[in-house]
């Protein structure tokens, strides 16, 4: 599906929403960085990363409501760079939800349409319509404090929608909720996009709110965008170490190249990685990326160069399966021996303990290598 | 993965485009910028008008003398060269300084034992602790009169009434007229001011803070000196630059208990009314405008680093019932509310006996002002007439002006600077707000560098108008912090959401901003009201003979010799004020009912 969008948007037709180096700075710091992306019509974009990535601003640059210094923005074949707000298309819904607490749920998504003017009883059915769509409809009387946090979210984007809107604009709009109702709400938006066809943004740090929502993720990092991808593309290649450490959870350990690149030297052991990167030179330093669920559990040690015995170091029991710590049995220079961290299911129930060992393989297709200079975020370990 | 990595920018196509994009991009401005700028610049050109031009004047008018020629600095070595001119100044510091020293004491005392024990009838203690609010000062002044003044109740032991039960007589001579009537007197007028302050600072502290003290084996003096004072240490700082300026500035007390005792506030109000000398006056001016300009940039100082503390959520504290000290808190409660109602209740007698302290029959004939001087019911009415237009004006460009400084989306420097001139009227005396009114509306025409054109604001001087503008000005701070921090409380996403919606921003403050900020909107009403009822040093300056005022009246009663008369003007401004307040106590409560749907979040 992601695949077909993209197809679209290359060759028929023009993106619907282009930015185009656009820059924005706030005094002297540069909040967004010459960032040049589409959207496709009907596509579901989310723009991921770390608070002060610049996301925000960039949403809020689409929307008009900051005005960028450098750069252009068009949406639907309009140059729409110059216009405030209200003379765009688009729209919203925030973290705070931001209903208005002094008008009932159905005034709240009436709003945008009284002031166009609309007929009175026009409105109403419409009305009745947008909260049919996110099943709210017995609740329209109701004041915003008197509605759960989940459902004060789905009148904020009956609203947003009131107006059919060619663009709809969501800033963080599940963070302020609790987890259950998130995943809940994640499904629901998910679904109700796809129905309307309607073009979407939308702004997030949670990157497994990015992972099942969206058709794309942008990846961006101190006002740039750093990779763009559909889910699985950004989950399986991140292409920097930052997206790897990211997007997911990823192990780090740290090598030296290997002369004919099919081969990094982890300490004392050679392991052998496949997809050589040929901009790597033998014996620079790298890092190789390995993700807890790539690493395969053995029962005992077989006859291959990324077979290798571990010492768990910790064990934590998190109910559907362990979180172990192990320490792999490698001479390394450092005083540290390298460490990973992996799942087994709690059902096949290993006596796994603390401080016994086990064998484990690293399948050399799982293994990305990344040069050692674009370091991931935390020294080699991102703990869950 | 080819086809989404191209829209990346790559180090080639970033270099491209800085070329043809150099051009900053410029937002276009709709009909509804145009008229949001254009309510910027008219709230801008309201604070010029009715603060930054005038002020000017007064700065410019003690530079110069009588007729015109610059004189640099000369007013003011005059001034301190002459002692009997410059003595007032250190009698303004003295008394100042003493009358902060006990009303702020005292106020910590009370708001303590309403905060921190359990006493007994707290919201009744805490009504009684506003009353001073609704007198003139002035009338602080009457009441001492009449309780210590040379008939007074004290003085003579109950009017002899003692000495025929006691046989002996225990009267009492403070020597009232002084600084120890002005000390008085102030305390009078400042406490309720100190105690809001302090008692919203007490009630702010965090009941975690406490418990871990108690955990950690601290004595409850330990406690007290490393929990609570640094808790509200703020909030002391306010309140004792709050009473200082209060009592710097202030005419009515020093006016009737002054004696020969002579302060800044009286001195002005000497040159100016009484020897015309307006080149004095400003000189004055400036050196009563000095210190309060102080206190204010160091308690906006103060107030900017507490953000932090008080931003962070915080668990109330819940005081523990304590016999000893509930029982202790309420004796002296009940002593400070005695004190603070026998001098009303004295004021309320003056006014209703026939000749004090000779006949001591009852009657109303004090109330009927037509015998005495000073205007009588039609200044009363124009008093209530004009507390209403400034607190129908004044609460209209005050939430207005609010409004575009907290949620205004264009001209960010000028908002900036609406700002600060929007909370400086605080540091101004009222007493220089009207005599910069006078140099400012009253001058015929205006001279800019030899050219001469007419003053288009003259037609404002002598009338209702420049009585209400003073009015608004003196007021303005605090009212337009009210209003600002109502505004701030409103979620700053509701502009962002009514403009995607395409709704005008005016639609929005009508519909949204206006209903949701209204106990505020009502609060800065009330207290622009009660106010301008009762003030007396922005508006003597100001008022014709045409249109003279019931606070003034009390002033000029007080001066002719009718006392009993001004007690009685007083007790009419004082019960008005209670009414009034009353009312709006209705109206906040029924409309807090009204609202409760939407204010009050029920369990779902």
């Amino acid at each position: 599906m992601s695949d077909l969008h993209q197809d679209t948007s290359q060759s028929t037709r023009e993106p619907y929403l282009q930015v185009k180096n656009v820059t924005k700075t706030f005094g002297r710091f540069i909040a967004l960085d010459n960032v040049t992306m589409d959207v496709a019509q009907g596509e579901f974009v989310c723009i991921l990363g770390p608070s002060g990535c610049g996301k925000t601003t960039l949403l809020r640059v689409i929307a008009g409501l900051e005005q960028h210094n450098f750069g252009q923005i068009v949406q639907n074949g309009v140059d729409v760079s110059h216009l405030p707000p209200s003379k765009r298309d688009f729209g919203i819904v925030f973290q705070s939800y931001a209903l208005f607490p002094n008008l009932t749920v159905a005034e709240n998504v009436a709003y945008g349409l009284r002031n166009i003017r609309l007929p009175e009883p026009e409105i109403a059915a419409k009305v009745g319509r947008l909260l049919e769509m996110v099943s709210l409809g017995d609740l329209r009387d109701r004041y915003p404090a008197q509605l759960s946090g989940g459902q004060q979210q789905r009148v904020a984007l009956a609203r947003a929608l009131a107006l059919s809107p060619g663009l709809l604009l969501l800033d963080e709009p599940l963070s302020a909720l609790d987890a259950r109702v998130r995943a809940a709400l994640r499904s629901e938006i998910a679904a109700l996009q796809r129905r309307l066809g309607v073009t979407t943004v939308m702004v997030t740090h949670d990157q497994e709110e990015a992972l099942s929502m969206a058709d794309r993720i942008i990846v961006m990092k101190d006002g740039r965008i750093v990779q763009v991808g559909t889910p699985v593309e950004t989950y399986q290649r991140p292409t920097t170490p930052f997206v790897a450490d990211f997007v997911g959870l990823m192990n780090f350990l740290p090598g030296t190249m290997g002369r004919d690149r099919r081969y990094v030297h982890c300490g004392d052991t050679q392991l052998a990685v496949s997809e050589p990167d040929e901009s790597l030179e033998p014996g620079s330093s790298v890092y190789i990326a390995i993700r807890p669920e790539e690493i395969v559990v053995l029962n005992e040690l077989i006859s291959d160069q990324n077979a290798l015995m571990a010492e768990v170091e910790e064990v934590e029991f998190i109910g559907p399966f362990y979180r172990l710590k192990l320490q792999l049995d490698v001479q390394s220079p450092l005083r540290q021996r390298p460490a990973l961290i992996t799942y087994v299911s709690s059902s096949t129930g290993i006596g796994v303990a603390k401080g016994s060992q086990l064998p484990v393989y690293l399948p050399a297709d799982r293994m990305r290598v990344y040069p050692a200079n674009g370091k991931p975020a935390k020294n080699v370990m991102r703990a869950a | 993965m080819k086809s989404s990595l191209a829209t990346a920018p790559t180090a080639t196509k970033r270099l491209a485009p800085a070329s043809l994009f150099r051009q900053r991009v410029k937002r276009l401005n709709t009909r509804e910028d145009w008229l949001m700028m254009g309510l910027v610049l008219l709230s801008s050109l309201w604070l010029l008008v009715g603060v930054v031009l005038p002020l000017w004047q007064v700065v410019y008018r003690s530079l110069v003398d009588n007729r015109g020629n610059w004189v640099g600095l000369a007013n003011y070595q005059q001034y301190f060269a002459s002692p009997a001119l410059s003595i007032s100044f250190f009698n303004s510091l003295t008394v100042s300084i003493v009358s902060t020293l006990l009303a702020v004491t005292l106020a910590f005392a009370y708001a303590y034992a309403l905060t921190r024990t359990k006493v007994r009838g707290q919201s009744f203690f805490r009504l009684i602790a506003m009353f001073p609010l609704y007198a003139p000062s002035v009338a602080h002044g009457i009441a001492l009169l009449y309780l210590f003044g040379k008939k007074g109740l004290v003085t003579t032991g109950f009017l002899g009434l003692a000495e025929r039960v006691l046989g002996f007589s225990p009267g009492l001579d403070i020597h009232l007229y002084g600084p120890t009537g002005i000390i008085l007197g102030e305390v009078y007028y400042c406490f309720p001011q100190a105690f809001i302050i302090l008692s919203t600072a007490l009630m702010l502290s965090d009941a975690r803070l406490y418990e871990a003290s108690i955990s950690l084996k601290a004595s409850k003096v330990r406690t007290f000196f490393t929990v609570t004072l640094p808790s509200i240490k703020y909030g002391l700082i306010s309140a004792i630059f709050v009473c200082f300026t209060l009592v710097f500035t202030d005419f009515g007390v020093p006016k009737v208990v002054g004696g020969n005792y002579n302060v800044l506030a009286t001195d002005i109000y000497k040159q100016v009314i009484g020897q015309q000398n307006f080149t004095m006056g400003a000189t004055i001016s400036i050196l009563l405008l000095c210190p309060t300009v102080i206190a204010f940039v160091i308690d906006r100082l103060m107030q900017r680093r507490q953000i932090a503390l008080v931003s962070s959520r915080i668990v109330p504290f819940q005081p523990q019932p304590n016999r000893w000290a509930d029982r202790f808190a309420l004796a002296f409660c009940t002593l400070i509310a005695g004190m603070i109602l026998i001098p009303l209740l004295s004021i309320l007698f003056a006014s209703v006996l026939n000749v004090w302290p000779y006949k001591l029959e009852l009657t109303l004939r004090h109330y009927d002002f037509t015998s005495v001087g000073g205007g009588g019911y039609q200044a009363y009415w124009n008093s209530v007439r004009m507390s209403l237009y400034t607190a129908a004006c004044g609460t209209v460009v005050t939430f207005v002006s609010a409004y575009l400084v907290e949620k205004g989306s264009k001209m960010r420097v000028l908002r900036s600077i609406l700002y600060f001139f929007s909370i400086l009227p605080v540091a101004l005396p009222g007493l220089v707000i009207g005599l910069a009114y006078i140099f400012f509306f009253n001058a015929p025409n205006w001279n800019m560098g030899g050219l001469s054109i007419p003053n288009p604001f003259n037609v404002l001087y002598g009338t209702m108008a420049i009585l209400v503008i003073a009015n608004i000005i003196h007021f303005y701070t605090v009212s337009f912090l009210t209003a600002a921090t109502a505004l701030k409380q409103l979620d700053r996403e509701f502009e962002p959401i009514s403009e995607s919606l395409k709704v005008p921003f005016y639609r929005s403050f009508v519909h949204i901003t206006l209903p949701l900020s209204l106990p505020a909107v009502l609060e800065i009403a009330i207290y622009y009201f009660v106010n301008a009822m009762v003030t007396v040093s922005a508006v003597i300056f100001l008022y014709s003979p045409q249109l003279k005022l019931a606070s003034v009246a009390i002033v000029n009663m007080e001066d002719a010799g009718d006392t009993a008369a001004a007690a009685a003007m007083s007790v009419l401004l004082i019960l008005s004020s209670m009414v009034v307040r009353a009312g709006y106590g209705v109206l906040t409560h029924t409309l807090y009912k009204r609202t409760q749907a939407w204010r009050a979040p029920s369990e779902v």
